[in-house]
């Protein structure tokens, strides 16, 4: 017997159409083309700014001097047979970044532990430490010229520096902020001072100690140059030097290209390390507010 | 002392010790804030019994959690005294105390078995036998299968009771908890409640038990302080007659409905 009212259409009870499965599927794949598309469309506009410049650059250049603005194909021109040399002085220049960087951040490091540990030395030390971060360090350079002579030294003297600052200040910040509540699980299980820093201070400093480590590798490229600008005559920084002293401004344009292109990879380099050990320590960034690249 | 030998009837079929294991008498704790004296505690006269389960009940502020942390050894008195087994307390006894706090508290990049035998580890007593009683107490709680996941992995309520069995794996003689549940929801909570009357009624441990919520103290309890704010003292400590084994149907006893209405009375 089948009863069915001649206004309402008829009703299937217990049949459902619904595919969850389906549905999921069909959002998802949605989701992931409206993505796809993003990403074109961010990628093509990225483009699009880069040939604006490199247009722009061309317009200005064709109104001016080869000596105030080189086309951008001159100094392709004059940049692209030197690779070698200039290959060359970048490898001098980063391995004095680096080791600025590295000495530098030992010792902010070291200084930011024993900040972060004892009032008394935080008062003690930091009119010193915030003097030579007030002077302007370049004006330092000279003097160093004077102490260490024209090699390597004084220039990771000025990298070391100038690359200290950053991470002290974020170690110190970082081993002071760790969540009270884990220092009172500490205390009360009766740990001492040295297993509290290295179970839980340095590790929860972590996030904060690495992006300062980022920031002091690409300060301490400012330093290597200052100190190739004052004296010696390798690395990028001397290169340009000697390329104003002959007019060679297509060359000068190509150095700084090269810099630009050291202190990307400085960065970009840091920045994966930065992730991939918080990453593999299941700890969250301090940040989101890097730029996304 | 391995407290999962026996089961939850043996436990609740043995009597009762009744030797003191924490006492306190003329406790005060005033402190300073803003220019103004706080006197936070004030002539606590009050026994913990070893092996009950005691509940400190009050308004936010009435110092039921320093009253905690003088036990545990983190802070200190102004003035009285308050002993452990007989002794006075001055400092941290992290081997015979167990304290589990309002937030889990996991270290995010240990995993949970590492998380768990992070306070034996640091009194230097992680061996073979913490090592099989973690995994018996994460066992007991319903975490054996995350013993290797991170923190992070797992929801709120299983990270408390994770952070529970941290407090036990040691052998503590006391365990001190904080509002330990005070961040959960209300179905969690309760599901909490009943897990950890489970685990109390199979070790009989001492338990100290901060609480606002009073249907809290009065499911788990043997006896209940009920404290005063401002200053902080004991009002009356009531004793329990609410009867054994606890579980979910407890809360429709009349003993348990008695109880709570005397406390939100004493309260209010």
């Amino acid at each position: 017997m089948n009863i069915t009212s001649p206004i309402s259409p008829p009703i299937e009870f217990g049949v459902s159409k619904f595919d969850a499965e389906e549905v999921v599927a069909n959002r998802l794949r949605e989701l992931q083309k409206t993505r796809r598309r993003e990403v074109i469309i961010d990628q093509l506009l990225r483009v699009l700014v880069i040939v604006g410049f490199f247009a722009l650059w061309q317009y200005f250049a064709v109104r001016s001097t080869p000596l105030l603005l080189p086309e951008p194909i001159d100094v392709w021109r004059a940049t692209w047979p030197r690779r070698d040399y200039i290959m060359d002085q970048a490898w001098f220049t980063l391995q004095e970044a680096f080791l600025g960087a590295t000495y530098g951040g030992v010792v902010g490091f070291a200084l930011g532990v024993l900040i972060a540990h004892s009032r008394r030395a935080e008062t003690v030390l930091s009119p010193f430490i915030v003097a030579s971060q007030a002077v302007p360090k370049v004006a330092l350079a000279p003097l160093f010229v004077v102490w260490l002579g024209f090699g390597m030294a004084p220039k990771i003297a000025i990298a070391a520096l100038i690359a200290f600052f950053p991470l002290l200040e974020n170690t110190v910040v970082g081993l002071r902020n760790v969540d009270t509540t884990y220092v009172k699980l500490f205390r009360a299980s009766g740990a001492n001072a040295w297993q509290a820093f290295w179970k839980l201070r340095l590790m929860s400093a972590l996030p904060f100690i690495l992006t300062g480590a980022r920031i002091s590798l690409l300060y301490s490229l400012l330093g290597a140059i200052v100190g190739e600008f004052i004296s010696g005559n390798k690395g990028v920084g001397a290169a340009i030097v000697q390329a104003q002293g002959i007019f060679k401004t297509d060359l000068m344009y190509g150095l700084i290209a090269t810099l630009t292109l050291i202190g990307l990879s400085f960065y970009l380099a840091a920045r994966m390390l930065e992730r991939l050990v918080l990453h593999r320590l299941h700890i969250s960034a301090a940040s989101t507010t890097d730029l996304r690249m | 002392m391995n407290y999962l030998v026996k089961s939850r009837e043996e436990n609740l079929a043995a009597p009762p010790k009744r030797s003191n294991l924490i006492e306190l008498s003329d406790v005060h704790r005033v402190f300073p804030s803003e220019g103004r004296i706080v006197h936070a505690l004030k002539s606590i006269d009050l026994d913990v019994r070893e092996g009950e389960f005691l509940s400190l009940v009050g308004q936010s502020g009435c110092g039921k959690s320093t009253l905690l942390n003088l036990m545990a050894g983190l802070d200190s008195i102004s003035h009285g005294s308050i002993c452990f087994a007989g002794e006075q307390i001055t400092k941290p006894r992290p081997s015979q105390v167990g304290y589990v706090f309002q937030q889990p508290v996991l270290l995010p990049w240990r995993r949970i078995i590492d998380n768990v035998l992070l306070p034996s580890e640091l009194m230097g007593r992680k061996t073979a036998a913490t090592l099989t009683r973690a995994r018996d107490l994460l066992d007991l709680v319903g975490l054996s299968d995350f013993s290797d996941s991170y923190p992070s992995q797992l929801s709120g309520g299983m990270q408390q009771r994770a952070a529970i069995v941290r407090a036990l794996v040691h052998e503590p003689s006391v365990l001190l908890m904080d509002e330990p549940f005070g961040a959960l929801d209300a179905i969690t909570r309760e599901h909490m409640n009943v897990e950890l009357i489970k685990i109390w009624e199979r070790t009989r441990i001492t338990v100290v038990f901060v609480t606002h919520d009073l249907h809290e103290a009065a499911f788990l309890s043997d006896r209940i302080a009920v404290m005063t704010a401002r200053p902080g003292t004991i009002r009356e400590i009531i004793v329990s007659n609410v009867p054994r084994p606890r579980d979910t149907e407890t809360a429709f006893s009349s003993e348990f409905q008695d109880l709570t209405h005397r406390l939100s009375k004493l309260l209010s």
